[in-house]
């Protein structure tokens, strides 16, 4: 395998770590919740693939958005909303029982079992490119990352509710006594990340074709990471912790010889600690609009 | 005639302090009025109380007579509500521009009329047209007060509280605050202003109330207070100590 197919296998799989990080750096800079349910709008996407599986595709897609988006919102409103004042650390408590109770309620409504789909298999074929053969998958895992991060830092820099949820991520208290509506810039903010966790569903279901109610941990843990290691609340640095963390996975897969495959993981978190140790303060210190005291 | 602002025995806790105890003060539309006293003797809070984001204890605040209870603050800076708070707090990471409009956030008003509003406030504070992209946060103390009057203004308020405006401000800029709050309470904006500073509030204000351990010590025309030495009584003890600070 040459170095520049290597390098589009790395894009691809950041892509969807960086947009999963998107979505945890996102709700992280706005109202400072690690929120570990968002592993679980990824999964709960799936399932409803799974439901509309012989839908045309874009209805199908158009069913997932719906449903996550409101899902998510309801997160917010049932349940963070709740708790909104509370410090951050009983945020991210209460975001590990919502994720738990959640994957526990898709147990007992799918069985814990993995389930298959064929959702848009077409998109598996690979294409030749200059003597590369590249997966239709990884090139739309590309795309897709590009097209939403770019209108995604377009909407937060040069909209009006782009300016009111950097107000609220900078002073929540202050945005409130200038009239900022802020319980509806954060609901603008959890659609935002269901949308993005719609877009991992869809790419994920259609390259794997199967799912768990847990699948969407790892992807948390893994976009987690990816935000610690770009810098809590930057979201250019979850954009850029989301690829490395994709190219390290990607490069180790290449290099470690077979018996090693099952601890890539161990490697790639090693390698988080290592690069937390020297540099704690993430690659992209938060000095940009998202940061938070 | 109801006033425009009423606050009838409001009552402020924090834990077991009392930052207001019982306090009464009423404002007519168009007036000003200045709420004078020392350090912790509740004008903050009150500000902040009548803003929205420090509860009442009990008693009661009416705003041409509607009853305040239940108003989120957002809410109350679109009955008319603006506070300029004493740290100012302007949006650092945003620019002087999205500080202005971001102040509108309540009004439904077209683009084009909101930044018609901004280069209203533009005239008002040149400074602020020549730093317009710069982010506010490295905007200077005085820029930033002149910023945090200018987004306030931005809700087109009834009532405006100003928290100390002048502290921590060169004359000069003083000066050009002072010049913007006489210009607004001529276009008969409601004006609650705190100042440590009385004169300076006197220089503007119709009529002053003088607080202490969040209580209306004395309550007056500004010319009437001054003459009787309140002022000094509240600030520093006793009636003569402004006269020896200024010797």
């Amino acid at each position: 395998m040459s170095f520049l197919q290597m390098l589009i296998d790395a894009a691809s799989v950041g892509g969807l770590y960086a947009l999963t990080a998107i979505g945890i750096g996102l709700i992280f800079g706005v109202i400072g919740l690690v929120n570990f349910a968002y592993g679980e709008y990824i999964m709960v996407g799936a399932y409803v693939l799974l439901l509309s599986a012989g839908l045309y595709w874009p209805f199908a897609i158009c069913a997932v958005l719906i449903f996550v988006v409101l899902f998510a919102l309801a997160s917010d409103f049932l349940v963070f909303r709740q708790v909104r004042r509370a410090p951050p650390e009983t945020l991210m408590i209460v975001s590990f029982g919502l994720s738990f109770m959640i994957q526990h309620v898709w147990v007992v409504m799918f069985g814990s079992l993995t389930r298959t789909v064929n959702f848009l298999p077409a998109i598996n074929h690979s294409v030749e490119i200059g003597g590369l053969r590249i997966a239709g998958v990884s090139l739309l895992q590309i795309a897709a990352t590009v097209l939403l991060t770019t209108v995604l830092a377009l909407f937060i820099n040069y909209t009006r509710i782009g300016y009111q949820m950097r107000a609220v991520s900078e002073n929540p208290r202050m945005a409130r006594l200038v009239g900022v509506n802020s319980n509806r810039v954060i609901a603008v903010a959890f659609a935002i990340s269901a949308v993005l966790a719609v877009t991992v569903t869809v790419l994920f279901v259609a390259q794997t074709g199967s799912m768990t109610p847990f699948f969407g941990v790892s992807l948390t843990m893994i976009g987690f990471v990816a935000t610690v290691i770009g810098g809590m609340g930057s979201l250019p640095g979850c954009a850029l912790g989301g690829f490395l963390v994709g190219t390290v996975t990607t490069i180790l897969q290449m290099v470690l010889p077979p018996h090693l495959q099952p601890f890539r993981e161990a490697f790639v978190f090693t390698s988080v600690i290592l690069m937390l140790l020297v540099r704690p303060q993430g690659l992209i210190a938060v000095r940009s609009a998202w940061e938070r005291v | 005639m109801t006033p425009h602002l009423l606050i009838d025995q409001a009552v402020v806790t924090y834990g077991a302090v009392r930052a207001l105890n019982q306090i009464s003060i009423h404002a007519a539309k168009g007036e000003t009025v200045a709420l004078i006293g020392p350090n912790g003797a509740g004008k903050s809070s009150l500000l902040l109380a009548i803003a929205g984001v420090v509860p009442l204890r009990s008693g009661a605040m009416r705003l041409d007579g509607r009853d305040l209870a239940g108003q989120e603050p957002e809410q109350r800076v679109g009955l008319g509500i603006s506070l300029v708070p004493e740290t100012r707090d302007v949006f650092k990471k945003l620019s002087t521009h999205e500080n202005l409009l971001i102040g509108a956030s309540r009004r439904r008003l077209s683009r084009a009329q909101i930044l018609a509003d901004a280069d209203r406030i533009y005239a008002l504070f040149p400074r602020l047209a020549e730093r317009h992209a710069h982010m506010a946060g490295f905007l200077s103390g005085g820029e930033q007060q002149m910023l945090a009057i200018g987004r306030a203004l931005m809700a087109c308020p009834g009532l405006l509280m100003l928290d100390e405006p002048s502290l921590g401000l060169a004359p000069v800029v003083t000066d050009a605050v002072y010049a913007a709050i006489a210009a607004l309470r001529d276009q008969g904006t409601t004006i609650l202003l705190v100042e440590q500073n009385a004169a300076r509030a006197f220089s503007v204000c119709d009529r002053a109330y003088l607080i202490q351990a969040g209580q209306v010590i004395e309550e007056g025309r500004a010319e009437a207070l001054s003459a009787r030495g309140s002022v000094e009584t509240v600030l520093f003890g006793y009636a003569d100590a402004g006269k020896e600070m200024t010797q």
